[in-house]
């Protein structure tokens, strides 16, 4: 087990070496110089000229990604080229904002997945049909759609919750509902597909036997075992939900590194397009490592290393 | 590694709770809504719409604009100095025991140390252009840790001296501008790059919080030194990153005062409805959207190839795809610059019928193909749409490059571009910023996309430039306007209208041509 976690912690390492090569690559392919973007569209050829040497982007492209990847080897993530702030400092002040959004948003949709999966395992006709519906409709709608309609009845109509910005919890509600909503599908048909393959299994049937209520059937033998994919789903999920939430960042105005990374693109800030594209990769290929590790916790069945297979 | 990094992460959203700001409220602070974040604070780095407001009511300078800003009151100094030795020289007389927020002197030193950092390449200041005739800045570009700014001379704390290497009457705009406001040593070196996120100024206003992407707040400068200018609310706040359709709604539910941007949607849907009609703020701003046709490359090498252009595009219909939010103009000075020919007439001159014969004249009966290259954003496709659709009318067939705007501004620059849409908004408020910067020979390509030459109008625009009886001047800049017009190298189509949607409780709110946004002024009725 401890050696199969250093080998992940190993492959997560090598994982973001890649990302940053492929990223910074990317970000040089541009046809365009960032230097004039700092520059703006007043500034003349000379003077962008001059920013372009200052930036170091005159030297050549392996020197600059060498010269990126020793700094940030050395926790120096460089400095933004539009706003002159620090990098990782400037993700961490905005982290929190995407963090809150991400784990209410998370739970939100866990709750409505995993709710309506095990009604549509379990019940037949019309509660089954309104369960399905519900997350099919959730699905189909685009974000900044469904974001745009909850601000206008909740925060305009009735002026329930703020209309976008932050402002205490109140504020993160409809953000979070927005992502729960949209997402909550997915784990509605792996609850049920779970549910489904579980219930079938000899034990429910002899649960079944013995003369177990339905519930305690479906709740204490049947869940508990259908939600092993959920849980690295969960996992997955919360990765890429920590990552940032740009659709739904850009339409509450809610100050997330979602859009903090779109900006960057924008702009074409080199380094902050590194550090947030670093960043969410982090965040993901921990969360599995985190959810795969966990996994062996949860079921027994499954150990990591050698040997166990003979 | 990585459950440290997750339990991080739990744990900071856990406690985040807390630090989630309190929305804005309908009394108290007079709130603000944007979309783009605050570019810049520091007076070297801005060089922006969204910037120039913040820093011209956080920093001061030593001259500024008056209100239509089309002549100069003092600030700092005690008054706007007369050119000497022949308009290469200019001697300000500062004000005494003036003071920045952290207690260092607004004194000369603190004024040529800006114009000293805008200068050294190594500040990055997109400004440095309009700094280099002073005496000894190119020397001082190459070798800023050695020596000093030799053309900028403090003769007393409170007496400075600018020397210029030719004279050029456009000084004073660069004195007036945000980047030549007064900056404090000490608190610049010890923030560094970080006095961008931590500005300490002079100004009306102080930032008191500065939170990139969310949040800006702007409280009154209690030791600011000039009654008649000071800030007359106590705090505005900047609620930054809010989609426009949100701000609207915002302003409109009372939660909000001011909103910086305005969706065409909204604006056609509200500017009829009576119940908003003290909400609506509509200025012209100086700026000026064209085609270019490059002089140098076939057709437009050809003068009645240019002229047929010039009768070829419905500049109504670009304005009406453009919400109302534009005017057609047919000359490069913009109405609210001084210079505007109001002989020239603003009503377009479509006439298909007659852009058809030019061009069977110029001996193009069966019209030819052009590459036009312009912006992928904002509302230019739609305009591009519009210019296809008369072109094709006339029988030229447009090949369309919508690109993003860095690869539009390096393309135009390389000057290999045949033809396209290019814009440009002031730097200061005087007509050589237009003429001299998009039709002077030496602006090719910088800035003179379409290759543009004309010895005569060359000549004029160096005379216009050392003139100093104004009117006189702007005779000449008149004069020069027309004669670039007669040569047809570009078809000027719109200036641009600024709308802003705004609570009529906050009075004092009046725009101006160069801030835009005065913050100083507005106050709660």
């Amino acid at each position: 087990m401890a050696a199969y976690a250093v080998r992940r912690v190993i492959w997560l390492f090598f994982t973001l070496f890649i990302v940053s090569i492929i990223t910074f690559v990317i970000a040089f392919l541009m046809p365009t110089d960032p230097a004039r973007m700092v520059g703006g569209p007043n500034a003349p050829p000379s003077v962008v000229n001059d920013i372009h040497h200052e930036l170091g982007l005159d030297r050549p492209f392996y020197i600059q990604y060498v010269d990126f990847v020793n700094r940030a080897l050395h926790g120096d993530f460089g400095r933004s080229y539009r706003t002159q702030q620090e990098v990782l400092p400037a993700i961490m002040e905005r982290f929190p904002y995407t963090a809150a959004l991400a784990i209410l948003g998370v739970l939100i949709e866990l709750a409505i997945g995993i709710t309506t999966g095990i009604i549509v395992a379990v019940k037949r006709g019309a509660v089954e049909g309104f369960a399905n519906i519900f997350v099919l409709v959730g699905l189909a709608l685009p974000q900044f759609w469904l974001g745009i309609i909850l601000l206008y009845v909740f925060a305009y109509k009735f002026p329930i919750f703020p209309l976008g910005g932050t402002g205490g919890f109140m504020s993160l509600v409809l953000p979070a509902f927005t992502f729960g909503v949209t997402q909550a599908a997915f784990y509605t048909r792996m609850t049920r597909a779970g549910m489904l393959e579980v219930l079938s299994e000899d034990y429910i049937r002899t649960a079944r036997a013995k003369g177990l209520k339905n519930s305690t059937v479906i709740f204490k033998h049947a869940f508990r075992n259908a939600m092993r994919p959920v849980v690295t789903m969960f996992g997955m999920d919360l990765g890429y939900a920590l990552g940032g939430l740009l659709v739904i960042e850009q339409v509450f105005g809610w100050p997330g590194i979602g859009v903090q990374a779109w900006q960057a693109v924008q702009n074409q800030d080199i380094p902050m397009i590194m550090g947030t594209v670093l960043f969410a990769s982090l965040l993901i290929v921990a969360a599995n490592l985190v959810i795969d590790l966990l996994y062996s916790l949860l079921d027994p069945r499954i150990t990591y290393g050698q040997g166990t297979a003979r | 590694m990585a459950l440290g990094a997750c339990a991080l992460a739990v744990g900071m959203a856990a406690g985040c709770g807390g630090d989630l700001q309190s929305g804005g409220s309908a009394s108290g602070p007079i709130q603000v809504t944007t979309q783009q974040d605050i570019p810049h604070t520091d007076p070297a780095l801005a060089y922006d719409v969204y910037s120039w407001p913040i820093v011209h009511t956080v920093f001061t300078t030593l001259i500024t604009y008056n209100e239509s800003a089309e002549g100069f009151v003092p600030w700092v100094a005690t008054s706007v100095p007369e050119p000497q030795n022949g308009g290469k020289k200019y001697i300000f007389t500062l004000r005494k025991g003036i003071e920045f927020t952290n207690g260092e002197p607004v004194d000369a030193s603190a004024f040529k140390y800006e114009i000293e950092r805008i200068l050294d390449p190594e500040t990055k200041s997109p400004a440095a252009g309009s700094y280099t005739n002073i005496v000894g800045a190119t020397d001082y570009q190459k070798n800023p840790r050695h020596g000093t700014l030799k053309g900028v001379k403090v003769l007393s704390p409170t007496r400075i001296e600018f020397d210029l290497v030719q004279p050029d009457v456009t000084f004073l705009q660069t004195m007036a501008i945000p980047p030549a406001s007064a900056v404090p040593r000490k608190a610049v070196e010890k923030a560094g790059p970080d006095f961008d996120n931590n500005p300490v100024g002079s100004g009306p206003f102080e930032v008191e919080t500065l939170q990139r992407g969310s949040k800006l707040v702007l409280v009154k400068n209690k030791g600011y030194f000039d009654e008649s200018t000071a800030a007359r609310s106590n705090e505005i706040d900047i609620t930054i990153g809010l989609d426009p359709t949100t701000q609207i709604q915002r302003v409109q539910q009372g939660s909000a005062d001011y909103a910086i941007d305005f969706p065409s949607s909204q604006y056609i849907q509200l500017k009829d409805n009576p119940q908003y009609k003290d909400y609506i703020i509509e200025q012209p701003i100086n700026s000026l959207w064209y085609i270019y046709m490059n002089m140098t490359q076939e057709p437009w090498t050809n003068p009645k190839v240019r002229e047929a252009m010039q009768y070829a595009i419905d500049k109504d219909r670009i304005v009406q795809v453009l919400a109302g939010r534009a005017y057609v103009t047919n000359q490069i000075l913009p109405p609210k610059m001084s210079g505007y020919d109001e002989s020239i007439g603003s009503s377009s001159p479509y006439d298909p019928d007659k852009a058809r014969a030019l061009l069977e004249e110029a001996g193009y009966p069966n019209g030819f193909s052009i590459e036009f290259w312009d912006l992928n954003t904002g509302d230019e496709p739609k305009v591009d749409q519009v210019i296809q659709q008369n072109l094709s009318d006339v029988g030229i067939e447009m090949d369309l490059h919508s690109v993003s705007f860095s690869e539009w501004i390096d393309k135009g620059e390389s000057g290999q571009t045949q033809t396209g849409m290019s814009g440009w908004s002031q730097d200061y408020p005087d007509p050589s910023n237009f003429l001299d910067v998009l039709f002077s020979s030496d602006q090719i390509p910088a800035n003179n996309w379409g290759h543009y030459s004309n010895p005569t109008v060359d000549k004029e625009l160096n005379q216009a430039i050392t003139m100093e009886d104004q009117s006189e001047r702007l005779a000449l800049y008149q004069k020069t306007q027309k004669r670039i017009l007669a040569d047809d190298p570009i078809v000027p189509l719109w200036n641009e209208k600024k709308t802003y949607f705004r609570n009529p409780d906050v009075q004092g709110i009046h725009f101006h041509p160069v801030w835009y946004q005065v913050y100083q002024d507005w106050y709660r009725k």
